[in-house]
């Protein structure tokens, strides 16, 4: 196993006790809330609306972000003699993980519900139990969505339609929803009085009286049922037999596919050539890339798009620079696994790499031609896309967008090629919701990308100050020029420490997973 | 350089932390030999076959396989060995006929010769029905074959294989036998480790074993055969096994 060096702890360590020390702030603020009894205006408009925001950031943001938190491999422990209701409980405790931010906030909420003297004493109660609720329920989605995510088609559309729908609400926030679902709701105050977050608002205000404690138990055992049902439908389940439904493996490979993988040793020469279309098969068939790319494709849209079509955002920064600012955060996603960790896919048969008779530059050359190749796709979509919504977007709005995006990928591979041998970790391609990057490389990416942001940043600012465009091309030139040199000097960098690093990246690369990961 | 051995180790050693791995191990192995490399769990086979493959840097001592220095030389090197190391190389998201010919154009094979190659080569190992599954629905044996056959695909002068035959049923490991066997007649040198003895007592001419990271022993396998009659006897006296269970009283 591999070792985490005494720095890499300590670094992680800083990073971890700055963020969890801002909801430990804010859990000192909830207590000092809940405590004073002055607070109880402000509590009875601000919990319900918190309460479900817990159970967003507990239900949906994991599913959004592809990332669950630790998991058990279940299957691995099945070979041992232990009761699938311990199995059950182990699973459901996990799921603290995902929400650890939470527990932190509503730890603070109970400790101040317990020092207010005018608080009822069954109130703390109330939000443990919203909480076991939320394990529970956490519990039954990640393993129903576990089980769909096997299956390759159902995989990406699945994602596809979470996304979109997680961002219905700010969609309808910003410009309004449309009358036949205002007419469909209208009936349904009465119902939300039932949902589970203001239940337990109800009962931790002191409004609510034993009907409340009644359904709030209710949600909870139903939970508890769901989640259950859900883990042993998942100990039963097929992994091999799901994927093989939606695999025709004898079947003749399509034409057009063959002629787009091939498409790269038509123009680059061997060694270069042949692995541009090993990685182009390879990631085109990865589950985890195909999922990453979906979400690169599209995420960045859903979350600006109604900024743009707001009654009042045409004329805005986001709606004027649209087709950018999706494209840059297109390759915060994509940055992971095609920049930053670029082996993690390959794991094991990294070595290859190593054992032919093939300089290391040129293997980090071919993964950032394949980075370009899918940042390129994903520009070209995003466009597309803009065309199909006749969003205002032209020429130069699509020339400036894909000139700042390959300036900043310029800097990206530079980095990124530091990365991928320095913070080599193995990534499960098949697997669709474990997150790739190491907790050191997340942090650091929380600084680098900032910093990578400058050169860009220097260049609108020259726009905003000289008023010109060519001031615009003149900086982003010179960006270009010196991203060119940084990328030269890191990608020799980049081959000397694999040539001292590479046992280390190779051992990193060949972990497997453990019965218990982590994400 | 064709009267160099194939591979010529001198004074080998691997430490991790405060453990030598392989202490001081000298080793030759002359061309065209068919050479068993034995050694109980942790003896530092892996380790010494990664060295020889350029996987792990040894702290000290030379390594010299087919007359060149490795690491100084290790782009000619590679361009004259085949490899099956003890975790496959396979990129499971290939099928296995994309990866040969991915291995063969790696090696500098042009793409036709490659993709003709690995057609051949699938159909050499029985795989042509697989050709068109990706690696990773494969069981171990069959990634051991595609393995073996991209260890062929370009022809190499030097084998080095660790635990070539392990998870392999026996159809496919007669034929890989058939095939090392007629590579060393051609002239190649196979350089393998294997904890299946009997495997290695019917193939290999030559065989050594390492034990705590060094080398016990380093004969001729007729002198094994002449002396205490078998490789597995000689290997359990060499190594110093031969505990037994009953001083456990509940086993």
């Amino acid at each position: 196993m591999v070792r985490a060096s005494a720095g890499s702890v300590i670094f992680t360590g800083i990073i971890s006790l700055l963020w969890y020390s801002a909801f430990l702030a804010g859990a000192v603020a909830t207590a000092v809330a809940m405590a004073n009894p002055a607070s109880q205006p402000i509590l009875k408009s601000a919990l319900p609306p918190a309460l479900f925001l817990a159970f967003l950031y507990w239900q949906v943001f994991p599913v959004i972000m592809a990332s669950n938190g630790a998991a058990m491999d279940i299957r691995r422990l099945m070979v041992y003699p232990v009761p699938r209701s311990q199995l059950f409980g182990l699973e459901t405790l996990l799921r603290i993980s995902v929400a650890v931010e939470v527990m932190v906030v509503t730890a603070g909420a109970v400790a101040g519900l317990l020092c207010n003297r005018e608080a009822k004493l069954t109130a703390p109660l109330a939000l443990l139990v919203f909480m076991i609720f939320n394990l529970f329920l956490s519990t039954g989605i990640k393993q129903v969505l576990g089980r769909w995510l096997e299956r390759k088609y159902v995989r990406e559309m699945l994602v596809l339609g979470i996304v979109l729908a997680a961002t219905l609400p700010q969609a309808f926030l910003v410009i309004g929803p449309p009358q036949w679902i205002l007419k469909l709701l209208g009936p349904l105050p009465a119902v939300f009085s039932l949902l589970p977050w203001k239940l337990t608002s109800q009962i931790v205000l002191g409004s609510g009286g034993g009907k409340e404690w009644l359904a709030l138990l209710a949600w909870t055992i139903a939970a508890y049922l769901f989640g259950r049902r859900q883990f042993d439908r998942s100990l039963d389940f097929d992994i091999e037999a799901a994927r093989s439904e939606t695999r025709a493996p004898e079947r003749e490979a399509s034409a057009w596919a063959e002629r787009i993988f091939g498409l790269p040793t038509r123009i680059l020469p061997d060694p270069l050539g042949a692995m541009v279309e090993m990685e182009l098969r390879f990631l085109s068939r990865a589950p985890r890339f195909r999922l990453v790319l979906l979400m690169g494709c599209v995420l960045g849209q859903v979350l600006w798009l109604p900024q743009t079509m707001s009654r009042h955002g045409g004329e805005s920064v986001i709606a004027s620079n649209y087709l950018t600012f999706c494209t840059l955060y297109a390759l915060l996603i994509l940055g992971d696994c095609l920049f930053f960790n670029a082996f993690g896919f390959d794991r094991a048969a990294t070595q290859l790499f190593f054992v032919t008779p093939v300089h290391f530059s040129q293997v980090l050359l071919a993964k950032n031609v394949i980075a370009m190749i899918f940042v390129t796709f994903q520009l070209c979509f995003v466009t597309v896309v803009c065309f199909v919504l006749r969003l205002p977007v032209s020429p130069a709005k699509i020339g400036e967008a894909f000139a700042v995006v390959y300036t900043c990928s310029i800097f990206l591979m530079a980095m990124g090629n530091l990365g991928s041998v320095y913070q080599a970790r193995a990534v499960n391609p098949a697997q669709s919701w474990r997150n790739s990057a190491s907790a050191k490389l997340q942090a650091s990416l929380m600084l680098i990308y900032p910093v990578l942001a400058l050169p860009i940043l220097l260049a609108y600012g020259a726009r905003y100050a000289f008023e010109s465009q060519a001031a615009f091309y003149g900086v982003l030139l010179i960006d270009v020029l010196i991203g060119a040199g940084v990328y030269w000097v890191a990608m020799d960098s980049a081959v000397e420490a694999a040539g001292v690093k590479m046992e280390k990246m190779l051992t990193a690369l060949g972990q497997g997973d453990g019965p218990v990961v982590s994400s | 350089m064709e009267t160099s051995p194939a591979i010529a180790v001198n004074n080998l050693r691997k430490v991790y932390g405060e453990r030598a791995a392989v202490d001081g191990l000298n080793l030759t192995v002359p061309r065209g030999c068919f050479f068993g490399f034995l050694g109980p769990n942790g003896a530092g086979k892996t380790t010494t076959i990664k060295m020889l493959m350029g996987l792990a840097a040894p702290n000290s001592g030379t390594i010299e396989l087919l007359g060149l220095a490795m690491p100084s030389q290790a782009m000619e090197i590679k361009r004259l060995i085949g490899l099956v190391p003890d975790e496959t190389l396979l990129f499971d998201h290939l099928t296995g006929g994309e990866f040969l010919e991915f291995v063969g154009r790696m090696y500098g094979l042009q793409q036709s010769v490659a993709r003709e190659r690995s057609r051949e080569l699938l159909g050499l190992f029985e795989m042509d029905g697989h050709g068109r599954k990706l690696i990773t629905e494969y069981s171990k044996g069959m990634r051991k074959r595609v393995a073996m056959a991209a260890s062929l695909i370009h022809r190499p002068q030097l084998f080095l294989m660790d635990e070539p035959f392990e998870g392999v049923d026996a159809v496919g490991a007669r034929l890989m036998k058939d095939l090392l066997l007629d590579q060393v007649k051609n002239g190649a040198t196979i350089f393998l480790t294997s904890h299946v003895l009997e495997v290695v007592e019917r193939l290999c001419d030559r065989v050594a074993i390492i034990h705590d990271g060094k080398l016990v022993m380093d004969e001729a396998m007729a002198d094994v055969h002449s002396g205490s009659g078998n490789l597995e006897e000689t290997f359990v006296r060499v190594v110093g096994g031969g505990r037994t269970t009953e001083s456990l009283d509940w086993l």
